[in-house]
Parts: structure tokens; sequence; C-alpha cells
């Protein structure tokens, strides 16, 4: 009982997905920073902003729905923070798990988006609104790529358990290179998932000031932004789970560095591209999706079915 | 014979009471003046058989019983022909917007600052002075004073029953849109919006993402640079013309200056003309690189932004050494320069320039080739050949759309007459098309600076002027990296100018802005606005600062705000009244 309170408030739970995610916003601004020819800011700048902003006034607008306004950021942040526990990190095996976990991260996963439309929504600020339909519009377009891409590989392991996924890969090295395609597109999902450039159409801060946050302040701004820093870490957990389950079985602290290998790798990935890219509109960003991404997608998926029914036996 | 003389005969030929009238002051300027009643006709000769397709500006005058007014028109091959003509001051004048659309934002400028009164002017918001401005006081008049303006002197001037000026609650925001649909949704881009880096106002109608309908408001960063002009000396004019703008700065200097040398009749060095264009080659650069960057940011694409700003602070730097300064560079004075290039600053400027060419090389090839930032800009704010045209925008914006409206080759001052360079158009039409333009152009002024600062002459750099400027008027153009900057003075014989009229590129520009956003996403509207390079700060110059404590609202003073904020503090919990304050050495 006391160990699974430790797992789950201290380590690899809250508290160290806190950190991590602390951590990692650190370094994909560094990055993107020295990337940009710039200084970047120093490593304990993402906290201080954290406590800084939790020290400021929370401004809620007269005209909000004050109960879904500060309800918002606290439901992204329980869902991340849910998610968390269902995928393996560095062992094959995750704190919790069941058949058919991988469907509850993806629903977990898309909680934060539903809060972001919901918190913008009932900000009823024309700038939050705007930025509310964006974010929804843009959930329709990356999700099902996401969903396609992240159950390919499923497939091929014939379960619906992120443990057992990376179990099946563990005991069959090399499988998940059948996936890289896949990884292609769910690093492409996830970059519309943390609304980052060249998706970061609903928080356009040239067009619409914040989107979503623009009414946001203080403490729940807070929330928010820690919600999305940690979104970024389970997301990669999740990417670098099902597509690089490799490595699996070295002893702890070799494994605990492979993982953070392989998450900054992945949100140095997701720098690189904030970098070199200019901000989509939203028409075509959708249609990128539906044209480019989603049958990609789904090819990894005939791909993977293929493999299964004639080269695996 | 010259094309100016030409139409100075064809003129004469035309308009019996012309013969003798029509003065060429100096090669391209052609001034005359006609009573009202005949005015019509010969606007309309000049317009359809002269072939001035371009209306610089109109210019206001006080001139007592009467107000004067100059149609100041010019044609592709760089002549101005400025038409004067004057009514009573409460007689009306008929608009020109058939002619040219763009002449409406003039005409407008002269209802509110000089109480012209103009028939057939399309309705629509004020421009340029604040909404709860009292409709009538005209602050270009002569005999006009900012008292009245002060609590108290306004009622008793006129009376009881007047009311005073509205407070800002009462008024309503420009919400009236013709085409508006009852499921629009009106945002409000501005005054404050982080898209834009000065306050103004763009009310945008929007049926989903796309665009229904744009209103505009300018008028928010008004100094009445144009009234103060009037109230100093010539010397001092130059240093506040100079901050009209903190980018085009030497833009707005040299056009002053220049006006004024060609009033007082003075021939600057050799020397002095090339160190003017090099310095306006240095700005353009600059002006140029810093668009580039604010162009990225814009579309999202933040990477630019650093690099072209990055790049932008060695001119800067190029900048401050030869001028001593990196914004109002004060390098003008009446008669010439201030300060000179010495020989041993040519070959660093050079060797910075060289490496600026490289870089920029760069950024050419990464405008051809990057995917996300041709999708963002071709087919962005479209405005073809016949609507530059109609509209009369000027500078890159124009040159975009294939029209070779470039001041320094069509009415060359400083030393562009014996520069090497060409102007660069394309037929792209759209966002993409400018930013073509403007990395082309940047190309350009590296070779010409280069050229420059190589076959500089020796030589003094400043002849001596007067301090009193002899009676005379004179118009003269810049093509500042914006587009074309008009300035018209006029002198009476004193120390002070009698009227000093200011044209920015901006104004002409923002004319096109609604038709560019037709039809377009909300995503564009950042990019398609800054795609003008607009400049307000520029464009709004004239008027007083309003000093006007109304009965609605209290007005904090400094002093109230910096208390407020203390005990505000206090109750939270923190005391900053005691705060030591770092002392600097």
């Amino acid at each position: 009982m006391g160990y699974a309170l430790f797992n789950i408030f201290i380590f690899p739970g809250f508290l160290f997905l806190g950190v991590i995610s602390l951590v990692a916003e650190y370094f994909d601004r560094k990055l993107y920073a020295r990337l940009q020819n710039r200084v970047g800011p120093p490593w304990f700048q993402p906290l201080a902003d954290f406590i800084k902003l939790l020290g400021k006034e929370d401004v809620v607008p007269e005209e909000a729905d004050k109960k879904m306004f500060n309800l918002s950021p606290v439901f992204a942040l329980t869902a991340v923070m849910t998610a968390f526990f269902y995928i393996p990190l560095w062992g094959a095996q995750a704190i919790f798990s069941f058949n058919g976990d991988l469907i509850v991260v993806l629903y977990l996963l898309t909680i934060p988006t539903l809060t972001f439309f919901l918190g913008g929504w009932y900000s009823r600020s024309l700038f939050s609104t705007i930025g509310a339909v964006r974010s929804i519009t843009q959930l329709f377009a990356y999700e099902i790529p996401l969903f396609v891409s992240i159950l390919a590989p499923a497939m091929l392991a014939n379960t619906w358990s992120l443990s057992e996924m990376a179990a099946y890969y563990n005991s069959h090295p090399w499988f998940w290179l059948a996936n890289l395609i896949g990884f292609g597109v769910a690093l492409i999902s996830l970059l519309g998932k943390l609304e980052r450039v060249p998706f970061d159409i609903p928080e356009a801060e040239t067009e619409i000031v914040a989107g979503s946050f623009t009414e946001y302040s203080g403490r729940l701004l807070a929330y928010f932004r820690m919600a999305i820093d940690m979104e970024a870490i389970v997301g990669a957990s999740l990417l670098a789970a099902v597509f690089l389950p490799f490595g699996l079985g070295l002893s702890p602290v070799l494994g605990f560095i492979l993982y953070l290998i392989k998450i900054f790798a992945i949100i140095a990935l997701l720098a690189l591209f904030r970098t070199v890219f200019a901000r989509l509109r939203i028409d075509q960003m959708v249609e990128f999706c539906w044209k480019y991404i989603a049958p990609i997608a789904f090819f990894q998926v005939l791909l993977d079915l293929v493999l299964k029914a004639f080269v695996i036996r | 014979m010259t094309d100016a003389e030409t139409i100075k005969q064809k003129l004469e030929a035309k308009f019996n009471y012309l013969k003798g009238s029509v003065r060429l002051q100096r090669e391209k300027r052609l001034w005359l003046e006609t009573a009202y009643d005949k005015f019509a006709e010969l606007f309309d000769f000049a317009v359809k058989e002269l072939g001035f397709s371009f209306l610089c500006t109109i210019t206001g005058l006080d001139e007592g019983e009467n107000l004067g007014y100059i149609y100041h028109l010019a044609q592709p091959g760089g002549i101005v022909l400025n038409i004067k003509t004057r009514t009573k001051k409460n007689e009306p004048i008929k608009s020109i917007t058939a002619y040219f659309p763009s002449g409406n934002i003039y005409e407008r400028e002269l209802v509110d600052l000089l109480g012209a009164k103009v028939e057939g002017l399309i309705e629509g918001l004020r421009y340029p002075l604040p909404d709860d401005w009292p409709r009538d006081q005209y602050p270009l008049r002569k005999d006009w004073d900012a008292k009245v303006l002060e609590k108290g002197s306004y009622g008793e001037m006129h009376g009881e029953n007047v009311q005073m000026p509205i407070g800002p609650k009462q008024i309503k925001g420009p919400t009236s849109f013709s085409i508006a649909h009852k499921n629009d949704v009106t945002l409000p881009i501005g005054p404050q919006h982080p898209a834009l880096k000065e306050p103004e106002s763009f009310s945008v109608a929007l049926r989903g993402e796309k665009i229904a309908g744009v209103e505009l408001r300018l008028g928010y960063n008004h100094r009445g640079i144009e009234k103060g002009c009037e109230q100093r000396s010539y010397i001092q004019d130059i240093y506040l013309i100079e901050r009209i703008c903190g980018i085009c700065s030497h833009s707005h200097s040299t056009a002053y200056v220049s006006a004024v040398e060609e009033i007082a009749g003075l021939e600057i060095p050799k020397r002095a003309s090339y160190i003017r264009t090099i310095i306006a080659e240095l700005e353009r650069i600059h002006s140029h690189l810093l668009w580039l960057g604010v162009a990225g940011h814009e579309i999202g694409f933040d990477t630019l932004l650093m690099y072209s700003w990055r790049d932008r602070e060695a001119i800067m730097d190029i900048l401050a050494m030869l001028t001593g300064n990196r914004v109002n560079y004060g390098i003008n004075q009446i008669g010439g320069v201030r300060r000179d290039i010495t020989p041993d600053q040519v070959p660093q400027i050079i060797k910075v320039i060289e490496t600026l060419e490289e870089q920029t090389k760069y950024y050419i090839q990464l405008a051809l080739e990057e995917v996300t930032l041709i999708q963002r800009l071709s087919g962005v704010g479209v405005l073809s050949k016949e609507d530059v045209l109609r509209l009369g925008a000027v500078g890159p914006t124009a040159r975009a759309s294939s029209v070779p409206r470039d001041t320094r080759k069509d009415d060359p001052y400083a030393a562009y007459a014996e520069m090497p360079f060409k102007v660069i158009t394309d037929d792209h039409n759209d966002v993409y098309g400018r930013t073509i333009v403007r990395l082309g152009e940047l190309m350009e002024s590296y070779s010409m600076t280069k050229h420059a600062l190589i076959n500089m002459p020796d030589g003094p750099i400043s002849v001596k002027a007067p301090r009193k400027i002899p009676a005379g008027e004179a118009v003269s153009r810049y093509e500042a990296p914006r587009g074309e900057d008009v300035h018209y003075i006029k002198s009476n014989g004193t120390e002070n100018p009698e009227r000093v009229k200011v044209r920015a590129p901006t104004l002409a520009n923002t004319q096109a802005v609604s038709k560019m956003l037709e039809d377009r996403y909300l995503a564009d509207l950042p990019i398609v606005v800054a795609a003008i390079d607009p400049c307000f700060s520029c464009t709004d110059r004239s008027i007083s600062i309003i000093n006007l404590e109304n009965e609605h609202e209290k007005v904090m003073t400094w002093k109230d705000l910096r208390d407020y904020s203390v005990e505000w503090y206090k109750k939270q919990g923190v005391d900053f009244s005691k705060m030591k304050r770092r002392q600097f050495p």
C-alpha cells in the first residue's frame, strides 16, 4: 500500500511528472532559443514562471461561467496525470494496466483539448471563443491519424494493453522498425495536440491574442501551462512506449537513462519542427491532416495487417 | 524640350487664362493657380489628357478669408503638377473621389483639420481627429488656439448651452458595417493587439473564419507635428520632423530639408548628397530587414524574426557609428549634412554589407523554397495592377504588382541620379511578391551603398543656410522604405514656416488594405496588414494632444496611479513604498 502511494505521488507519479515536465520545458525553450541564435532562459526559468504565476491574481471575467472557467484547468491537469499511470516507462510494466488501457490513455489525452475548448468557450471573450472553436476544429483533424497510427502497432502485438504491447515488442526485438511510418504520423499529430508551431493555430498570438487562454491569468493559467507541459511528457512517453519499445529489459538505472534519452529526443524533434516552420492556416491544417497524414496512418495499419497475416506466423 | 515644358505648353494652349502663369519652379515641378469655378475642367484635363494618374496628396491652407487647396498630381515620368485653387471658408468644394478613390482620406483630413466642406465625400469614420474632438474646432486654422480645449473656456466661449465634447464612455465603437450579417462576429483587432506594433483599430466582421468586412480607424497616434512645425523655426523643425517615425526618420528629414533648400535656392555640395544617399540606403536596409522579421512573426515563424533582427543589429551599429544615433540620426541640416564619413569608416561599412549580402542570399533562397512560408504568403492579399493604379498604392506594395513606381528613379533626389540600380518589380501581386520585392531591394541597396561609398566625391559637406527662408513653396518627394513620402512646405519670409504638410507612404497604402482582405481568412489579416509595412506613427502625425478633463472620467496623474498601486499592494501584504531603488552611477 505504502509503495503504491509512493508510486502514485512521488516516483514515477505526480512529483516526478511535474519535475520532468519543467525540465522538458526548459530543454525545449533552450533548444528553440539556441536554434534561433538566442541565449535562451536559465535552467530554473520554467519553475520560476510557474511559481510567479501561482502568486498572481486570478481574474475571472464578469461574463464568464465561473464554474467551468475555474474547473477547466483542473480537469486538464487531472486527465494528463491519470494517463501517465498507464504508460510503461522504462520497464515493460506500467504502474497500472488492464486490457484496453491503450484506449483509455488516448481518451484521457483528448480531455485537455476539450478543456481548452470549454475554458475558452465559457470565457465569453471573442478571442477565446474563436480560439476554442479552432481548438476543436483542429482536434478533428489530428485525432484520427493519431488514433489510427497508435492502433497499428497494437494490432501487430494483438493486444489493447500498453504494458502487454511493450512486453510483446520486448520479446520480438526489431519489430518496432515496422512502425516507423506510424511514428512520424504520431509525431505530427502530437504537434497538433500540443498546439505547437506549425499547428499553434488555436493560440495564434498575432490573430487572436492567446486563443482560449486569453482571459486566463494567475493560478488557473499556471495549471493550464503545467497541464500542457505534462501533456508533452505524457505524449512523448506514449510515443516512446508504442513506437520505440527497445531496451526494456535493461537494469532500472540504465533503463531509466534510456527512457530519458527517448523522450528528450522526441521533445528535441518537436522543438526542431517549431523552429523551421511557419504557422499554417486552419483550413490548410485540416486539409493537410486529412489529405496526407490520415492516409499514411491507414497505410501503416495495412502494413501491419499484411505483416501479421503473411510474414509473422 | 523637356516633358514638363511640353505639358506646360499643352496647358497654356488649352486654357487661355493660364498663359504665362504656369510656373516651372524646377525640373519636374509645375505650379499653376486657377479660380475654383474653372478647377473641375482643368483637373479633368490634367488627369485624362495629360496622364497625371497619381494623386500624391491634397494640401489645405488657411489664407485668412479663404481656404486654399493644392492638388499634387504626379505622372509616371515623375513630373508633379500642383494645382492651386481657393474658395471662401464657408463654400464647399467637390470631392475628387470619382477620379481618385484614394483622395477620400486626404479630403477627410481637410474636413477635420481645416474645416473644409467637401461635397460627395463618402460617409465613414472620422479621420484623423479623435471621436470626442469638438466638431467645430479646426486645429490647422491660423486663428485656432489649443486653449479652447481646456476645461471651462470651451463652454465660456460658446455659451452655456454648448455641449461639451463627449467622454470616452459615450463613444460608440466603429461597428457600422453595411455588409454585416446577423450571424457575423465583430472582432476588435486593436487599438491594442499583439499583431499591431502601434495603435490603430481594425474592426473585422467575421463569418466563421472568413472576413466579411473590415473597418479601419486611424488617428491614435496624433501628436500635432504639422501644427507644431508652424510654431517652430526651420532648424527646430528638422528635429521635430525626424521624430515623425522611428524607422524612416531620415526619409522625413531629408524630404523636409530638400524642400526648404529648394525654396531658399541652396545648392548642396555633392559630398553631402552622397552622404544623404548612403544613410538613406542604410535606413532602407534596416527597415526591410525589420519588415522581414515582423512578417515572419505575423505568420508564426519566429525563427526568421530572430535571424533577420540579429542581422539588422549590424546595420544599426553602422548607423550609430556614422551619425552617433541608432534611430533618429540627425544627420541632415539645411544646406548639407552634419557629419562626414571618414576614410577609415568605409572599409568597416563595406565589410558589414558584404556579410549581410550573404545572409540575404540565404533569405532569398529560404523564401523561394520553404513550403510553409510559401503556403502562407502566396495568393494572400492580392492587389491587381489596376487596383494599385486606382487606389494609389506606393512603394513595394505597388512594385509587387508590377507597377514600377519608384521616386528614386522617376524623380531623383540626393545623389540617386548617379546611382546604378534597378527598380525591382514582381508580378505575383500578393504578399509573396512583396517579400520578393523587398528582398530584391535589399540586394540593390547593398550594391548602391557600396557604389556610393567608393565613388563619393571629396569636398565640403555643407553650405551656410540663412535663418530666414524667403517666401515660396516647394514639394519634395522621397522614396522611403515604405513608399513615396511627400512633403509640402510654404514659407512666408520669416524664421518659421507657414505650412508644413506631410503625406507618409502608409497613408497611401492603408486604402488598399480593405481591398486586399476581401474574402480572406482571419489568419491572413496580420500578414496582409504587415505586408504594406505599416507605419502608423508616420501616418498619424498632426494635431495637438487633447488636454481635456471631462465630467465622466477621473483623470489619474502618474502620481495618483503610483499611489493607488502602492495602496493596492499594501492590502495584499506587500509594501513597495519603502522599497529601495537601485542607484546607478
